[in-house]
C-alpha cells in the first residue's frame, strides 16, 4: 500500500499583534550580544535607504 | 565593527555618577533674565572658542573620573548651596562656549508668523503642538497652504533662521511632493519618523549616515530650526496612511497602529529600533516613531485620528534612564550626525514621562480601551551591562523589565528633576570635549537651547547659568 502524504498544513492565519507579541519582540532584542543588534539596526537601515533612493529616482522621472 | 556602531555602545558608568532614582520635584525659581537678544551683536559664528575640534566620533569614555561630586540625599541643602556658588565644574569648563554661543547675533522670524512656546502638557519647546497640523485638509495632502501657519523657534542665529524659513516654505508651496518624498524615506514598513522628514530638506542628506561636512553641520545645528516643518511632513504624511488603513477590511491583521514614545536615545534606547531589528512577524499598517523632542504630545490626537477611522492603537513607552541617555545621543551624533539639544533631550524624558502618564490615565484612552480601539503597555530595560560585550553569555539588560499595569494601565515612573537631568548632560558633553571626542559644531548643536534659544528657562533648572550667560554680555 502506498503511504499517503499529508498535506502540508495551512499557513497559521496571522492576527493582529497584541501587546505581549510586541514586548516580546523588544525584549528578544534586547537580550540580543551588541554587535548583532548593531548589525542588524545597520542592515535595516542600509535596506531602507536603499530603497529610498530608488523610490526618489522613479519620483523625479 | 566601525568605530560608529560602537559609539551607540552605553558606556561604562563612572564611579561616583548620580543613581537613578525619582527625586521630589523642587520649587522651579524664576528669575528676571535679560532677553539674549539684547545682547552685544557679534558677526562671528561657527566654532565656539576654547571647545577641541576633533573630527573624532564620540566614542565613549570608560574612564573613571568623577567629574562632580555626588551628594548624599542629607546633604542636598548644603549640596545646593556649594554648588550655585562655584558653579559645577562641568559647568564652569563649558562657559568659553556657552558664552560665545549666547552672543551670537539673532534673526526674527517673518511677519506674520507665531512663535512655538513650550507650556506644560500643551506644547513642546520644539515642533508642532500636539493636534495642529500643516499640509493636510479636507481628507487630503492639500495642494499648498500659507506657510505661516508652521510655528517658528525663538532666537535662531540668520542662518538657521534661513534653514527654517526655507524648508517651511518647501513644504508650504508644494505639500503633495514633499510627503511623497518623505513616504519615499518612509518605506514599505510604514515606520513614520519624524526625523525622516528632515531628509526633505536637501543639505540635511538623503542617508543614514552623513555624506560629507556640511551634512554633519546642518545634522548637529539645524535640528531644531527644522523640526516643526519635519513634524508637520510626518503628521500629514500619517494622516494620509491613516485614511489608507481605513479603506482595508476590519479583520486586516496591519489595520492597527503602534506608538512608539519615550526620552531621546538611540539605539536599544527606542522601541521603534528594538522592532527594526526584530519584528518579522508583527504587522501594523503604520507606526508612529515618536520622536521624543515631541514630550509625547502627540498621542491624543494620533488616538483621535485613529479611532474615527475606527483603526485600534497600541501605545508602547519604553523608560530610560535620562542620566545616562545623553550618552547615546552624543553616540548616535557622532556617527548619524543629528544632535539634539539639551534642553529638549531634558523634557523628553521629564515633560515626557508626565504627559504619557497622563494620556494613559485620561478619560479618552479609557474609554477608547473598553472599545478594544487602545491599548497600552511600558518597558524598563535597564542598565546596560558592559561586561556583556566581552563575555557574550551575560545579558546585556539583565534589569529588563515590564512595568507593572493596572487595569491595562500601565505604570510611568518619575524623572528626576530637570537641572539634574541637564547637569549631567552638561557632565557629558564636557568628558567627551575635554577627551578630544566631540567636534565643536556638535558641542554647539548639544548647548545652543540653554545658551541662547531658551536661556530663561534654563536658568530656572540651572541658576549658576545665568552668572554666565550675563557675563557674556559684558
Amino acid at each position: 500500500m502506498k503511504p499517503t502524504k499529508t498535506p502540508p498544513a495551512p499557513p497559521a492565519k496571522k492576527g493582529p499583534a497584541r501587546p505581549e507579541d510586541v514586548l516580546k519582540a523588544a525584549m528578544d532584542a534586547l537580550a540580543m550580544p551588541q554587535e548583532e543588534f548593531d548589525a542588524r539596526l545597520d542592515a535595516f537601515e542600509q535596506e531602507r535607504d536603499r530603497k529610498a533612493q530608488e523610490a526618489l529616482k522613479n519620483l523625479k522621472k | 565593527m566601525d568605530v560608529s556602531r560602537k559609539a551607540q555602545r552605553p558606556i561604562k558608568q563612572p564611579a561616583g555618577s548620580p543613581a537613578h532614582a525619582p527625586v521630589t520635584q523642587a520649587p522651579v525659581k524664576t528669575e528676571k533674565q535679560v532677553p539674549v537678544s539684547q545682547a552685544p551683536a557679534v558677526v562671528e559664528k561657527g566654532a565656539p572658542a576654547g571647545v577641541p575640534d576633533a573630527r573624532k566620533a564620540y566614542a565613549g569614555s570608560t574612564t573613571t573620573q568623577t567629574t562632580q561630586n555626588t551628594p548624599s540625599v542629607g546633604a542636598k541643602n548644603l549640596f545646593l548651596r556649594f554648588d550655585m556658588s562655584i558653579g559645577s565644574p562641568a559647568l564652569k569648563r563649558l562657559a568659553g562656549p556657552l558664552k560665545e554661543i549666547a552672543r551670537q547675533d539673532t534673526a526674527p522670524p517673518p511677519p506674520g508668523t507665531t512663535q512655538v512656546k513650550f507650556e506644560t502638557a500643551k506644547g513642546a519647546l520644539i515642533g508642532l503642538p500636539g493636534a495642529e497640523v500643516t499640509g493636510y485638509k479636507d481628507g487630503k495632502i492639500a495642494e499648498k497652504f500659507d506657510a505661516t501657519a508652521i510655528p517658528r523657534q525663538p532666537n535662531l542665529t540668520a542662518e538657521e533662521r534661513a534653514w527654517e524659513t526655507s524648508f517651511s516654505n518647501k513644504f508650504a508651496q508644494n505639500p503633495r511632493a514633499t510627503v511623497a518624498e518623505y513616504e519615499a524615506h518612509v518605506g514599505d514598513k510604514h515606520i513614520f519618523e519624524v526625523d525622516l522628514a528632515k531628509r526633505c530638506f536637501p543639505d540635511w542628506g538623503q542617508a543614514s549616515k552623513p555624506a560629507n561636512d556640511g551634512e554633519k553641520r546642518i545634522r548637529a545645528e539645524a535640528n531644531t530650526a527644522l523640526h516643526a516643518t519635519a513634524v508637520g511632513i510626518a503628521k500629514a504624511a500619517f494622516l494620509k496612511r491613516l485614511d489608507e488603513m481605513a479603506l482595508m477590511p476590519a479583520d486586516a491583521p496591519e489595520r492597527q497602529v503602534l506608538v512608539t514614545s519615550g526620552g531621546c536615545a538611540a539605539g536599544k534606547g527606542s522601541l521603534t529600533d528594538l522592532l527594526k531589528v526584530n519584528s518579522p512577524d508583527l504587522t501594523f499598517g503604520a507606526t508612529w516613531d515618536a520622536a521624543g523632542e515631541g514630550d509625547a504630545l502627540e498621542n491624543r490626537w494620533i488616538l483621535q485620528e485613529a479611532s474615527k477611522r475606527g483603526i485600534p492603537v497600541m501605545f508602547g513607552y519604553v523608560h530610560n534612564n535620562p542620566m545616562e541617555q545623553f550618552k547615546s545621543v552624543l553616540g548616535r551624533a557622532g556617527s548619524q550626525g543629528r544632535m539634539v539639544d539639551l534642553m529638549t533631550f531634558t523634557n523628553s524624558y521629564v515633560e515626557g514621562a508626565r504627559n504619557m502618564k497622563d494620556f494613559v490615565a485620561s478619560p479618552e484612552f479609557r474609554a477608547a480601551r473598553e472599545k478594544g480601539l487602545a491599548s497600552s503597555f511600558s518597558l524598563f530595560p535597564g542598565k546596560f551591562n558592559v561586561e556583556s560585550i566581552k563575555d557574550k553569555t551575560q545579558a546585556p539588560y539583565p534589569e529588563m523589565k515590564v512595568l507593572p499595569s493596572k487595569d491595562g494601565i500601565p505604570s510611568i515612573p518619575p524623572m528626576p528633576e530637570s537641572g539634574k537631568i541637564m547637569q549631567r548632560a552638561l557632565e557629558l558633553i564636557d568628558e567627551a570635549s575635554s577627551a578630544g571626542n566631540l567636534p565643536s559644531h556638535l558641542v554647539t548643536g548639544a548647548l545652543a537651547g540653554m545658551a541662547r534659544r531658551w536661556p530663561d528657562l534654563a536658568a530656572q533648572h540651572v541658576p549658576e547659568l545665568k552668572g554666565i550667560l550675563n557675563g557674556a554680555r559684558q
